[in-house]
């Protein structure tokens, strides 16, 4: 499977444009101060559609940080970032709002939802500004929670959830707008066993119909369903390895 | 920023009111701070209107002119001479008299007037008991009354003047807040009273309506202005003391909006400084919203809503209890500090107005509020990234 450190994630001969290319990526927080933290430094790499995408590390070796950078939720100290052959590195807060909304899709480790807004409205809640009706946001909402299973918990809000619950529901919000990438940071880490595997079969799934999903994670289960997997050691890639399925 | 279509718009004002209520803690603090700030200015213009209103509708109701003698440029006595010969000009329909001074009623400074017999009559509906009739008798006002517990009958004598002694025979009602320190009693009374004898303070010129011009022109208007026909005399036509209420009334609900929104402005910086309240829960769902697709313009749009439909709510609910408290409770607490000398529970029927312009200006100060708290704070936020503010 190992097949040393490069900064490419495909493996086959056939020339294909990456989808989103980092190159010498580098995020360091207090730059210039004492308490200078450099989470990540000097990172290439290459993802391709339809790949699932693992970057596996221990805590703190930058998996959070370059996730953020890929996933345009902040802005790299040095290096150049490329989402569909264009370097989205210097573009406007507007214009990467219409990357998050258009392209991409975020599961948060603590899920991020809205207490107090039911399922289905923390679902539909990226829909308010694009002016979708209540009726089509509900519609898509329902739509979503009922195929991740949550069909009978439309009308709960995020504590009346249990974690596994509360992960699908950020699933679902993460894809409501049809998003080609789907990003999901830490995803195992707030959930019971057999959330895990509801958790690794919907990602499956959502690979399945076409999505590239890109998962940052220190989970071995996780990991062992990588068909690229970045490993991440104090900021620094430090190897790339490939999936049976790739 | 964008401008939202209809669809976005409504949807932008559901959401801000479905956060609203969401956040309904934060949502009633800052609803109860700014009935707080609010409610005070409410109030004031209500009862500065309503002061207002009631001293153009007694100056509305009063006669044409205003005639008095110019005594080193203030006015001064006027020799009761001049009523026979002021009624014999064109247009005048009457010439009364009135005797109006200030003296001490104990420790308690109150108006006096002195009105000719025949226009006593004319206050009958606004008396509990009778008119003066006889010499000696008197009127006095509800808060004078209450004050020293003076009943209808009973008798009486001034400082000024201990040698002269009154009767009380009516109380004036408590509707009219000018007549509360005031004593009504007869033009030769009141001659007596302040040792003016054949001297009045006023004389007050009724003319038919169309004739008003006629009247002022010669009084007022000298046809060579070198040579004033009367030029020791002072005269004032009701529009003029009409404007004089008005711009006095302006100049004071100015000055006193001013310095409300001084004070107001730094006690609500103190209170954003100080408090913090709900900054960081603020701080992480902008950046979630960010991270989900939202544009900056479109959070800012929503909390603009959020921050329309707050101060609407707090303008409507001081509104109500302005009223409830100016109206229901005759300005209970409150009115001592907008009219001198009323406790806390008032004696007389506090007047107060509530006008449209009012509520405009209120709307503006709880927007200009809620925008530089809210908007203000949610752009800065805005400008950092998402990762950061989930952080």
């Amino acid at each position: 499977m190992e097949k040393g450190p490069t900064i490419t994630g495909r493996t086959d001969e056939v020339k294909m444009e990456p989808i989103l290319r980092a190159e010498n990526l580098s995020k360091w927080y207090n730059a210039g101060r004492p308490d200078e933290v450099r989470a990540v430094e000097d990172i290439s790499l290459e993802i391709y559609e339809n790949q699932y995408v693992v970057l596996y590390g221990p805590s703190g070796s930058g998996k959070t940080t370059l996730l953020s950078l890929i996933g345009t939720l902040d802005r790299p100290t040095r290096g150049q970032i490329f989402l569909y052959g264009r370097d989205i590195t210097e573009f406007s807060d507007l214009e990467l709002s219409r990357i998050r909304r258009q392209t991409m899709g975020f599961v948060f480790q603590s899920f991020n939802l809205f207490s107090g807004l039911s399922a289905w409205e923390n679902v539909s809640y990226p829909l308010i500004p694009m002016g979708v009706t209540t009726t089509d946001r509900f519609e898509r909402a329902k739509f979503l929670l009922e195929r991740l299973g949550l069909g009978d918990r439309l009308d709960h809000s995020p504590e009346e959830l249990s974690g596994g619950e509360q992960q699908r529901v950020a699933i679902a919000r993460a894809l409501v707008n049809h998003p080609h990438i789907l990003i999901a940071d830490e995803p195992t880490s707030n959930i019971d066993t057999d959330s895990v595997e509801r958790l690794l079969e919907i990602l499956t799934g959502l690979k399945e119909e076409g999505k590239t999903i890109i998962v940052s994670s220190h989970d071995p289960v996780i990991k062992s369903r990588a068909e690229v997997l970045f490993t991440l050691v104090r900021g620094r890639l430090k190897g790339i390895s490939y999936g049976e399925n790739e | 920023m964008d401008l939202p279509r209809p669809l976005i718009f409504k949807n932008l004002l559901f959401a801000a009111c479905g956060d609203l209520i969401r956040h309904r803690g934060r949502s009633f603090v800052v609803t109860l701070c700014l009935v707080a700030i609010l409610f005070p200015l409410v109030t004031a213009l209500a009862i500065s209107e309503g002061l207002r209103f009631q001293a153009e509708i007694s100056i509305g109701e009063g006669a044409d002119f205003y005639v008095s003698e110019d005594r080193y440029g203030g006015n001064g006595p006027i020799s009761l001479d001049y009523q026979s010969k002021l009624s014999g000009l064109q247009g005048v329909s009457r010439v009364m008299s009135r005797v109006v001074g200030r003296t001490y009623f104990v420790d308690r400074l109150i108006a006096v007037v002195g009105l000719e017999p025949e226009a006593l009559p004319a206050l009958k509906p606004l008396v509990r008991g009778e008119v003066p009739k006889a010499p000696g008798e008197v009127l006095l006002g509800q808060g004078i009354a209450r004050a020293f517990k003076i009943q209808v009958g009973m008798p009486f004598s001034l400082g000024a003047n201990p040698h002269k002694t009154f009767k009380v025979t009516g109380i004036l009602s408590p509707a009219c807040l000018w007549s509360s320190d005031l004593m009504v009693m007869g033009h030769r009374d009141a001659n007596e009273f302040f040792r003016i004898k054949g001297f009045s303070t006023q004389l007050l010129i009724y003319t038919s309506s169309d004739s008003s011009p006629l009247v002022g022109k010669p009084l007022i208007g000298p046809s060579d202005p070198g040579r004033p026909q009367v030029p020791h005399l002072r005269v004032e036509d009701r529009y003029h003391i009409q404007e004089r209420v008005r711009a006095a009334f302006a100049h004071k609900g100015g000055i006193f909006i001013i310095l409300y929104i001084i004070v107001a402005t730094l006690a609500i910086q103190a209170f954003l400084i100080t408090s913090g309240f709900g900054l960081r829960a603020m701080e992480k769902e902008i950046g979630v919203m960010k991270a989900i697709g939202w544009r900056t313009s479109e959070m800012l749009g929503k909390i603009g809503l959020e921050c329309l439909a707050i101060s609407l709510t707090a303008l409507s609910s001081a509104i109500l209890l302005s009223m409830a408290l100016t109206r229901g409770l005759n300005g209970i607490l409150i009115a001592q500090f907008f009219v001198a000398e009323v406790g806390l529970v008032p004696e007389v029927d506090i007047p107060s107005r509530y006008l449209p312009l009012h509520g405009l200006l209120g709307l503006a100060l709880a927007l200009c509020i809620t925008l530089s708290g809210g908007l203000l704070s949610a752009w800065r936020k805005a400008q950092r990234s998402p990762a950061e503010l989930m952080r």
